[in-house]
This record gives C-alpha cells, structure tokens and sequence, in this order.
C-alpha cells in the first residue's frame, strides 16, 4: 500500500462522500421540518437517473444540463405525493406513517419498473471513463471527471440549499417550522404549505444527486434502495436528525469511513462500517455529531 | 408475460373475513374457467412442474426460461408428445422467488396438479428446500439450473442434476488459462480471484481455493466484496498490489459493471487477462451496456450459442425469433435441454408414475437428438450428477461472446494476453 | 369469561379461529393448502408477538426481524451442527432473541432516544446482524443452512406431511395469544398502557416506564424468535437475506398495525388476510418482475394505512360495544 495508492482511496472516498451528502440532505431536510422519515427518499434519487437517462437518450441532453430541469419536475412530483398520500397520514401515529412512506417507495419501484423496465441501463456519455490524472507522493492518483463532477456539484448545491435556509425567508420558514411547528403556526406561518415546498424541495434534491451520478453508476428501479438509502440514513443519523450542516459533514465522513474500511478490512466489510457507524453513534452520541440541534 | 392463472388460491374459506370468501370464489372461478383439463376426461398427458422465479429479482431470467422451456414442449408435442405413453407434455409452472414459495408451489404441484416430474428452480436456496418435498412424495425432480452442491449431497434418491459441479469452473478455468497461455507462450502462474459475498461467490471461491494448486497455479488472494458497493476502489488498489496473471470473477449485472466502469477509471488490468465465470459475465444487457469496456473479457459457462457444435447456432436463431430477439442463454439452454432429457425419460418409463420415470432418469444414456446440443453425453452417477458435464470459454470480442476453448468446440481464436479495454 | 367483555370475546373468537384453521388443515388433502396456512399462522404469530411491545408498548419497534431471524440461526445451527431437537431450540431461541432484546432496551433506552431513533436503530442492527452472518463461516455465509428430512421423526420435529407442521404452529400461535391475554388483563399490561400513553403520568403513578419498556422488548423479541426458530425448521433453509429480509420484516408489522395493533385479535386477522392475498395479488399480477403487483401493492399499502389507521379490529371493537354495550 503506497501512500499514492492510500490517498487515491481517500479521495474517491471523499467524493462519494459528497454525493452522499447531497442525497442525506434532502433526508434530513424532510424529518427536520415534517418529522417524517421517509423511507421512500431513494426511490426519488433513482426517477432522477432515470430522467437523465431519458433527457439523453431522447432529446441528448447531458445529465449535467437536464439536473435543473429533473429537479424542477421531481420537486413538483414529490409536492404531489406530499398533498395525497403524506399530508393526511401527518396526524397518525408514527408506525403508520412509516409504513406509508414504504408503501410510496414500494409503489415507485414498481411504477418505474413499468415505465423503464428492470434492467440496468447507462448514460453513454463519450468521456464517462475519462479520468483527471495528477501525480503525488511518488504515485499516480486517477480520478474520474464524473465522479469529481457530481461531488463538486452536489456539494455546491448543498451549500446553496444551506444558503437558501438561512437566509432567505422561506427557508426561515421552514426551519421555524423544523424547531417548533406549533409557534410557527402562532407566528403566521403557514404550516402545510411550508411541509409542501420542503418534501418537493428535499425529493428534488435526490433526484437532483440521482440526475448528477448517472454518468458514473448505471440505474435500474432499485438502485437507490440498493445502493444509497442504508449509507443515507446512517448519515441523518449520524448529522443529526434534522441538522443540514450535519448531513453534510456526516456524508463526508461516511465516505471516508467506508473507504477506510474497505482499506483496512477489506471490501466485504465496507457496509459493515457504516452499519457499526450507525450502530455506535446511536448508542454513545445519540443526538448525532451536532446534539440535537438544528440549523 | 403473465403469470398463467393455474395459480389460482385454494378454496379455503374461514370464519370472520369475508375478503377471504370472495378472493376464493374468484380463485374457484379462475381455476374453473383455466383449467385446461376439464375434470371429467381421463387424460393420458403427462403434467410437468417447472418452478421458475417468475416474479420478484430474477424474474427476467426467469421469464427467459419460461420461453425456453416452453419451445421445448411445443417441439416435443408437434413431435407426438410422449409416444410411449400416447399423451403430450403439458408444463404447470410455479414460482421459486424464495424458498418459501418454491416449497408453496411444490406442493401445490404434487397435490393439486398432480405432476409426475418437477423442473427447478433456479436459486439454490428454493432447489434445496423444494426437492426434499419431492423426495417425500417421490416425485422425481430435475434440476438444470441451480448450481449447490448439498442438492446432490443428501442422499436423495429422487433428485437428478445436469448442472456441473461447481469445481469444474476452477478445474475448466485453469485449464482454460494454461492452454491459452502456452499457446501464447507466455507463463502463467499467479490468480486472483475477484467474487461477490453471494451464494454463487460463495462457492466458486471454495472450488478455486481447493483446485487452483492441483492444476499447479497459485492462488494469490481471494478478494471477496459485498452486494451492491458503491466503489470497487479497495478492490482493484489491492489487485494492483496483488499483481497476478489471471483474474477469474464472480459477480451479480450490477456489480460487474460498476467493476469494469471502475477498472477503466483507476487504469488496471490483469497481465494476462480477466475471466468471468458464471451467468452475471454473459449476461448480454451486461456486455451492452459495457460497449467496448467488455472487448476482450473472457468468460466460462456450461455453453454459448456461437459455438462449434452442430444444431446449436440454428437452436438459438431459432428462440430469438421467438423471443425477439434474445439469445438462449442463462440457464435457459439447460432448461430447455432438461425437458428433452425429461421427455426421454418418460418415453423410456412408459407410465406418469413417479418411481418408474426416477429409475428411466437413473439409466439415461443420451448421445444424440436436441439435448446435444448442450452435452455431448447425458448420463447420471449414483448420486444423481451428470459425470460428463464440461464448462467452456469464450470471448467477447467485437460485443458477442465467441467460443475459443477448447479446441473442439472453438469458432474463434482467444486472444490472449487480453490487452486493456478501451 | 364473559362474550360482553371485548378482551374475552376476542380470545373466544380467536379460539373458534384456530380451531377451525386446525379442522380444515388436518381434513385437506392438499398440501399446498396446508403449507399456506401454516405460513399464514407464522406471519399471524410474528405480528401478534409484535404487537406487545409495538402495539400494547407502543414502542416503534420496527426492525422486529432481528428477533425472527436470530431464533432462525438458533435452531438451524443448533440443530445441523449439534443434533439439538428444535424442541428444544425453539426454548433456547426465545431465550436468544430476549437476550438480544434485553440488549437493545437497555442501551437504547437510557438516553430517553426519541421513537424515530429508537425505530431506525433498531433497523439499522438487522442489517448489521445479517452482514455479520454473511461474513460468517460458521453461520453459513451467503450459502446458509438447510435441512434435510426423509422420515418422520417426533423428537426432532421432522415430519413429512405438512400437518403435524401446522399444528405446532397454531400450537405457538396459542401460546402467543395467551400470552397476550395475560398481559392485557394483568398489571403489566396497565403499565404498558399507561407508559404508551402518556409516559410522564406514568411515572407519576410510579410506574418506571424504562423498566416497563425493556420488559415489553424482551417479551416481543422472545415470542418472535421462538416463531423464527420453528419458521426455519418447516422451510428446511435459511440464509441470511431471507431471515432478515427487510421486505419481509414489513410485511409481518403491517399485518398487526392493518389489522390493529392493540388488540388481540387484529394482529392474527391481519396477517393472515394479507399474506394469503399478497401471494394471490403476485399470481394475477406478477408477471414480468412483478412491476404492476408491486404498484398494487404499494397503493393498497398506502390506502389501506390511510383508511383504517387505527386497524380493521377498530370497527370490530365498535360493533362490539354496540352489541354488548360497555364493559
């Protein structure tokens, strides 16, 4: 194990880690205003692969290009499923809220499986494999301009979305709502239409991940809940529940840890370190990384 | 396709659900309106049970092998159907996407259907659970398409199995490799292995750890990952390490083309060259989507339609006609193959009992007719193995997987060293 | 026993229940009738078992599978590798799975973790548990364990007809829902209630809630994992995608919370509707990948959690008082 070959495994891990954290966000996002777990969150990150898919296959548009216009679509679906099927559950009891967002992820898959059909299914983007090569401590480190791409961007989106909750006054609505939704009805806001704008705006953002790693995984109905929804819920977890900047931290440090481990353990144990991850933030820091606060 | 709606649910009716009540009644009426025997006639057909996981994970090899198999039928019915016996096959399929439902649809084969043999059912776990029902019920069970050894290793007397033995893929693989490198005069020496944490994983691994040494080669790790990874950076950093001649792999669609993707992106590739073994490397969505990244990549399996045997290319234009376009592979070949061993164990039997069609299955000797295209020989061992059975390389090159091992049956030469995938 | 107290009219029914079950499973000559009644009995089993500590407890136990699958590995290994009659191990698996469940409570309970944590740790550790078991050599890995039986043999509940299997199961059912009687008529069960609802007034009462809690896990998880240990005996293989199958730990919950999860009788009632119609749903509709069952599916888990929020054993309860008047 040369150092070269030590911080190339770092680097990808700490790109994974920013698109994990795009994807957390919106997660925490939900359960910070809404106290919703929802559990159907993956499946929305994969309608935005398949969108990118369809956005290059039939008009060749670059999943780059199509993110903003596949945000704006799913932003507007997720606030559609947020009016039919989350709204009315609000005021039930948590287990039947939980089960309902299982029966919407259950639902997806299957309406995607309709739509695109079971197999897996790729961007043939020309320079997909293209890599950003650069020399260091003696070793060549290559990493993969998709990959790099989707980190930076998802990162910078993140970023922007943390911007828009501070600063803005929806987003200061939404994080009223987060602390206190009763005192922010108090306050004049309105309560339903603020969980609106945030179940579309943190779908929108899955789906946004899902449009900027098409290029460099491959979509079928499942993948999200295969490959993304395990390491997002340690990182809510881990953040905090409901803490964005914590989701952000926690995604980069979960892609860290999950590279170390696959470099010290060995790659079957990759999923075994963001479980015990997990496992252990939940017994010994209960309230996440930021203790329970929200910002 | 649809599920064909034989499977229709018992008429069972309880107290306090009346929702049960109706869904039996419109299950009675189904059944009643589908049944393709009407109660009263006397048949001499001979009912099939075939347990395919239609639904659910696989159900698109599934579906595959539906087709195949019903291909199979249809030749055999157009034929005279089971001469011996004056009736025709007739397939009852069944689902296997778990050990649960397999266990489910046996049952309800050899109860309801009252089938004389049974065909299945693609994984490993339902196969083990399924034919321990058959064996009690002594229905002989055909399995062409699930790979465990303890299928065969339990002492039962009812079941008969076509698929090789798993060793055979480190015994024809290294074969395979040491051929190829002599050829090209280049040594071969160290092997990597490269699996996925599966059942199927699983036991390739256990077969090269046990064989690679007797066939004089050295096995350097054994690099085992788990489903679904998002990255294989671990992986092939330590293959970089590992440094060997030849990687053999074994993996799901999914994760061998995030693999190869990756293995592009972090420049590796093998001295020699990179074998597949198994299903997940010949999977065709698998070479499409790859484009050029799967130029070169060799692969073992028990056959490919571009092989040098005669009957086979016909067979597979054949079934892609009637699939549009889909080739005979995925353990669809060995279905299909295994009906026409089944049909000419009932011909021999002469009679839809259970005993009777084991003991033909027992002393079957075929070496001709439409099961050679898939083996030059079919015959079954004590245990119920077939002995003769042989794994066979082939390459991909120019995007389909072309036979170059051995030398019997190659239509093509392997080109070897592989270089790197553009 | 009075049929005007709800309580004893649900045992009374769910009495008459089984033993029609019983009557119909041992008259059929199909075994595939009886091998969807005893899975339809398991599931029954498993929900009930659940429902104590995340009906009565209203804990938000949700990765319940944990349980299931630990008395799964308990029989499958204690019985392939060392003979033990699954008798016995379906004792020892209770045991297990309590232990684990003691666990869980006591560590997660402390920090006074708000449900959803609660909820998603206990997810969380099911798929931990079943990545340790992949990794396993002794366990089995990703090839599992199976068992292999020919004749029948009592002692070590190997059968080969499918009844005797069936009996057991409703055998445990009916320990499951005494169980579950006791509870709700007992102390215990008063603590639960109180501590479901309101767990400051609880303590007020002096009732200590943790207390209360860590024993309503450890009895869930005990019953679950006996269900389990039978589960792998009948199936005769396991691995451990199947046993702690996220899939599956869902279905068995929705069954107690449609049918009504703070009742006896809404449990055993919703899990034996739902898993015989979801296997009827998969044979109409299943087809290619099971796309259009799983839309169907996931818009009846939808509507029905919509309309029956409080479980179909909520409307049972009101025809009830209707007819008996309140007791």
């Amino acid at each position: 194990m040369t150092t070269a070959l030590a911080i190339q495994l770092l680097l990808l891990g700490l790109l994974q880690g920013g698109i994990y954290a795009l994807v957390a966000c919106g997660l925490t996002l939900i359960y910070g205003v809404m106290k919703v777990v929802n559990f159907a969150h993956a499946e929305f990150l994969t309608l935005g692969m398949f969108l990118a898919i369809t956005a290059f296959q039939l008009f060749g548009l670059n999943p780059y290009t199509a993110a903003p216009f596949i945000f704006a679509i799913v932003f507007i679906l997720g606030a559609i499923a947020q009016q039919i099927v989350i709204r009315p559950a609000l005021r039930y009891p948590q287990i039947n809220q939980m089960l309902i967002t299982i029966g919407l992820s259950i639902l997806l898959v299957g309406m995607m499986q309709l739509l695109w059909g079971p197999n897996n299914q790729v961007v043939k983007l020309s320079w997909a494999r293209a890599t950003f090569d650069f020399e260091i401590a003696g070793g060549e480190v290559s990493l993969s301009y998709v990959r790099l791409i989707a980190a930076v961007v998802a990162v910078a989106v993140a970023g922007l979305a943390w911007w828009i909750l501070k600063y803005t006054r929806t987003g200061n609505a939404m994080r009223a709502a987060a602390q206190n939704p009763l005192a922010a009805r108090l306050m004049g806001i309105n309560v339903s239409r603020i969980n609106l704008l945030t179940f579309g705006f943190g779908t929108g953002l899955a789906a946004l991940s899902g449009a900027l790693i098409s290029p460099a995984f491959f979509v079928n109905p499942t993948f999200g809940t295969d490959y993304f929804i395990l390491a997002a819920f340690v990182i809510v977890v881990l953040g905090t529940m409901g803490n964005f900047v914590g989701a952000l931290v926690g995604g980069l440090i979960i892609g860290m840890a999950e590279a170390l481990g696959g470099l010290f353990l060995g790659a079957a144990m990759r999923q075994f370190v963001s479980l015990s991850v997990f496992v252990i933030v939940l017994l010994f820091l209960p309230r996440g990384i930021f203790r329970g606060r929200m910002s | 396709m649809k599920k064909p709606k034989q499977s229709a649910v018992c008429s069972v009716s309880t107290p306090n659900s009346t929702r049960r009540a109706t869904v039996a009644g419109m299950g009675a009426a189904i059944a009643a309106a589908t049944l393709p025997i009407p109660a009263s006639a006397q048949s001499k057909d001979i009912k099939v049970g075939f347990l395919l996981p239609l639904t659910g994970a696989f159900a698109e090899a599934g579906q595959l092998i539906k087709s195949a198999v019903d291909m199979a039928v249809e030749e055999i019915n157009k034929a005279g159907g089971i001469k011996s016996i004056g009736g025709r096959l007739v397939p009852v399929y069944g689902n296997s996407s778990s050990p649960d439902e397999a266990n489910t649809e046996t049952n309800r084969m050899i109860s309801t259907e009252k089938v004389s043999a049974i065909v299945g059912a693609y994984s490993s776990g339902a196969t083990i659970s399924s034919t321990v029902i058959a064996e009690r019920a002594s229905i002989p069970y055909l399995v062409p398409n699930a790979l465990a050894d303890e299928i065969t290793e339990r002492g039962l007397k009812f079941v008969f199995k076509t698929v090789p033995h798993f060793s055979q893929f480190a015994i024809n693989g290294a074969q395979m490799v040491k051929d190829l490198s002599a050829k090209a005069k280049r040594p071969v020496k160290t092997v990597s292995l490269v699996r996925e944490n599966n059942f199927f994983g699983n036991v390739v691994g256990k077969a090269f750890s046990a064989h690679l040494g007797k066939a004089g080669l050295e096995l350097v790790k054994d690099n085992i990952f788990p489903t679904n990874p998002t990255s294989f950076e671990d992986i092939i950093v330590a293959l970089k390490g590992q440094n060997p001649d030849v990687v053999f792999a074994a993996g799901e669609p999914s994760s061998i083309t995030l693999l190869f993707q990756q293995l592009k992106e972090l420049k590796y590739w093998p001295k020699l060259g990179w074998v597949g073994c198994g299903g997940g490397y010949t999977n065709p969505t698998v070479v499409q989507n790859l484009g050029s990244l799967a130029e070169g990549m060799l692969v073992i399996n028990d056959w490919f339609p571009d092989i040098n045997r005669p009957g086979s290319k016909e067979l597979n234009e054949r079934f892609k006609k009637r699939t549009g376009g889909k080739d005979l592979l995925g353990n669809a070949n060995t279905t299909y193959a295994a009906v026409h061993i089944l049909a000419d164990a009932l011909q021999r039997a002469a009679s839809p009992d259970g005993a009777k069609i084991r003991d033909a299955l027992a002393t079957t000797r075929i070496t001709s007719g439409p099961a050679t295209f898939m083996y030059e020989q079919v015959t079954f061992d004590a245990k119920g193995m077939m002995p003769n059975s042989l794994l066979i390389g082939a390459q991909v090159q120019k995007g389909s997987a072309r036979v170059v091992w051995p030398n019997s049956l190659k239509v093509a030469e392997g080109v070897w060293p592989v270089p790197a995938p553009r | 026993m009075k049929m005007s107290n709800w309580l004893d009219w649900q045992l009374i029914v769910s009495g008459i229940f089984i033993a029609a079950i019983a009557a119909i499973g041992v008259s059929s000559t199909s075994d595939y009738v009886v091998q969807i009644l005893v899975l339809a009995t398991i599931y029954a089993a498993v929900a009930l078992s659940w429902s104590i500590a995340g009906g009565l407890g209203g804990l938000l136990l949700l990765g319940f599978i944990s349980f299931y699958g630990i008395g799964a590995y308990t029989n499958g290994i204690l019985f392939t590798k060392y003979g033990i009659s699954p008798w016995i191990n379906i004792v020892l698996a209770a045991g297990f799975a309590g232990l684990l469940g003691w666990l869980i409570a006591a560590v997660t309970l402390r920090y006074e973790l708000s449900e959803d944590y609660f909820a998603m740790f206990t997810v969380g550790l099911s798929q931990a548990l079943k990545i340790v078991l992949l990794n396993s050599e002794y366990f089995g890995r990703a090839t599992g364990i199976y068992i292999t039986i020919v004749k029948d043999d009592w002692a070590m509940m190997s059968f080969v007809s499918r009844k005797p299997y069936l009996l057991i199961a409703l055998l445990i059912l009916v320990v499951i829902i005494a169980a579950s009687y006791w509870i709700q008529r007992s102390t215990f069960g008063f603590r639960l209630a109180a501590v479901r609802q309101n767990s400051r007034a609880a303590e007020a009462l002096g009732i200590n809630p943790v207390k209360t809690k860590i024993q309503a896990i450890i009895v869930s998880g005990a019953l679950g994992g006996s269900v389990g240990a039978f589960y792998s005996q009948f199936v005769t293989f396991i691995d451990p995608k199947q046993v702690f199958s996220l899939a599956t730990n869902f279905e068995m919950l929705l069954g107690a919370v449609l049918g009504g999860r703070l009742t006896l009788i809404g449990p055993i009632l919703g899990a034996a509707t739902l898993k015989p119609l979801q296997d009827v749903l998969r044979g109409v509709f299943g087809g290619e990948a099971d796309a259009l069952y799983l839309v169907l599916y996931g818009a009846l888990l939808i509507v029905s959690c919509l309309a029956l929020p409080k479980g179909i054993a909520f409307y049972i309860e009101k025809w009830h008082r209707k007819r008996y008047g309140n007791s």
